[in-house]
């Protein structure tokens, strides 16, 4: 009983209020803390994850060795790979370690090959990605990382899917 | 008598303009003050530091489809919102804005017109704006704006018998109706030092009679969407707020006149006092607004009824056995 009328006796309420007021007018001299987004931006943290963008080598050629594990691993099923085999052309001449490839029987004739594989698509589609970096943390090949890059924006749905040039580029 | 009439529509076209301007311009005030006490920055791509905003605020209302509700009462729920604003605008015709000028030779008081019942006329415009909030609630046919209406006029009924009673102080004290008398006798002493709780309570229930937070049941999004203007679009819509706004000003200015001496003041111009006092009453209503949550109902007619009204008549008989004591 006595509690009860203690909380709501008239100086307690007025001296909440005013601690009230002293609150906000504290806060108002303060510096804002938000920042004007598309010209102001916050410095991105070292470990940041953007969408996953495509690793290439020194001469351009895909890292990618299409082993599906992303795909594999992928939570929200975002990734979408064609494998094909790594055509060397009439040109080449086979290296000793691709004579002794054993896979090399196995394809049709006029096929130069040695048995290596590469995405013939890859495909991630944006807005399905939730940027876990799953399939970064499994690639043996190094090939698939996480960019920093997280501003997308779309008309249509399909747009969202990118290709391997788009990958790359990100 | 052609002079009379040429100064007195300059000044009620000065004060049309600006009190319209100050409204609009309050938006942005407010918006800001709002941003800086939540850590904000508030509208900063209209122009610098937003400062173009109410301009394009004001020209997207002006272009929205204006709509009136199936079954809404038509001439009510048109009629409503100009009966939010009228009031407002009519209110400042007796306010003081500044020390009697000289043009010509002819002495002109900045004032419209010196009524002998000023704060009387004040006090029956002012509660006029609440019956353009509760027959708009009533017309649009909408339960939340009608229980907006009826929430506005239950509080009404609560906060208007002190704001009558907080002013009673001052009338005893200047001995007039005038508010120019009022001012002028407050030329050594401001109001608020004999009256620092009739102060408190016309601020209190000024806050409640323009429906603005923690009072603002009537209005209560979160509960009632928008309440009373509900249903409200358009230019109809942007009447509401300039009555709103407006009715901030003006009653930043009933107060500056009658408790903060009015346009009184050293050294500066007279009207240059009166918009700074002006200006820091408005800055004390938008502390509030962005400090304290809504009133529960039951909560508001406890300080209505159990607080602010034995406050205020203790105010007076006490202000009363002072002036007797004294022998004023």
């Amino acid at each position: 009983m006595d509690t009860k009328k203690e909380e709501n006796s008239l100086i307690l309420i007025s001296k909440n209020l005013l601690i009230g007021l002293k609150t906000t007018i504290t806060t108002f001299f303060q510096k804002p803390i938000t920042v004007q987004y598309p010209r102001e931006r916050l410095r991105l943290a070292e470990r940041f994850r953007g969408v996953p963008k495509l690793n290439i080598n020194k001469d351009n050629s895909l890292r990618c060795v299409a082993c599906m594990l992303c795909q594999t691993v992928c939570p929200s099923e975002a990734i979408k790979i064609n494998a094909g085999y790594v055509d060397y052309g009439n040109e080449h001449e086979l290296t000793e370690r691709q004579k002794r490839n054993q896979s090399l029987d196995k394809l049709e004739k006029n096929i130069y090959n040695d048995g290596r594989r590469h995405p013939e698509s890859f495909e991630i589609d944006l807005l399905r990605c939730i940027c876990c970096g799953y399939c970064e943390e499994i690639c043996p090949e190094e090939a698939i990382a996480m960019s920093d890059k997280f501003e997308f924006g779309f008309y249509t749905r399909d747009e969202g899917i990118f290709g391997i040039d788009k990958l790359i580029k990100l | 008598m052609i002079f009379w009439l040429i100064t007195t529509l300059v000044k009620i076209l000065i004060i049309f303009g600006v009190l319209l301007l100050a409204a609009a311009y309050l938006t942005l005030l407010e918006r800001k003050v709002a941003a800086r006490i939540q850590n904000r920055l508030g509208p900063m791509e209209a122009g610098f530091h937003g400062l173009l905003q109410p301009i394009a605020d004001g020209i997207k209302l002006f272009f929205k489809e204006d709509i009136v509700p199936a079954d809404a009462n038509k001439i009510l729920f048109i009629l409503a919102p100009i009966v939010v604003v009228i009031p407002v605008l009519t209110t400042f015709a007796v306010i003081p804005f500044g020390a009697p000028i000289k043009i010509f030779g002819h002495i002109v008081p900045l004032q419209i017109t010196n009524v002998n019942i000023g704060i009387l006329f004040i006090l029956a415009l002012s509660s006029l704006g609440i019956y353009g909030v509760v027959i708009g609630g009533w017309a649009s046919n909408s339960k939340y704006s009608l229980l907006g209406a009826i929430r506005t006029v239950a509080q009404m009924i609560s906060y208007e018998l002190s704001l009558v009673l907080s002013i009673i102080g001052v009338i005893m004290i200047a001995g007039n109706l005038s508010l120019a008398q009022i001012v002028s006798s407050q030329a050594h002493m401001w109001f608020i030092v004999y009256q620092p709780i009739g102060f408190l309570i016309y601020l209190i229930a000024s806050t409640a009679e323009m429906n603005r937070v923690p009072f603002d049941l009537g209005e209560a999004e979160g509960e009632l969407v928008a309440g009373f203007h509900t249903e409200y679009s358009s230019m109809k819509f942007a009447f509401y707020f300039i009555g709103e706004y407006g009715q901030i000003v003006v009653n930043a200015a009933i107060i500056t006149t009658l408790f903060l001496g009015g346009w009184e003041g050293p050294f500066l111009p007279s009207v240059l006092w009166f918009v700074i006092k002006v200006f820091l009453v408005i800055l004390i209503y938008l502390w509030f607004r962005w400090t304290y949550p809504r009133l529960r109902y039951d909560e508001l007619m406890d300080l209505g009824w159990k607080i602010l009204l034995p406050l205020s008549l203790a105010n007076i008989v006490v202000t009363g056995f002072i002036m007797v004591l004294l022998g004023k």
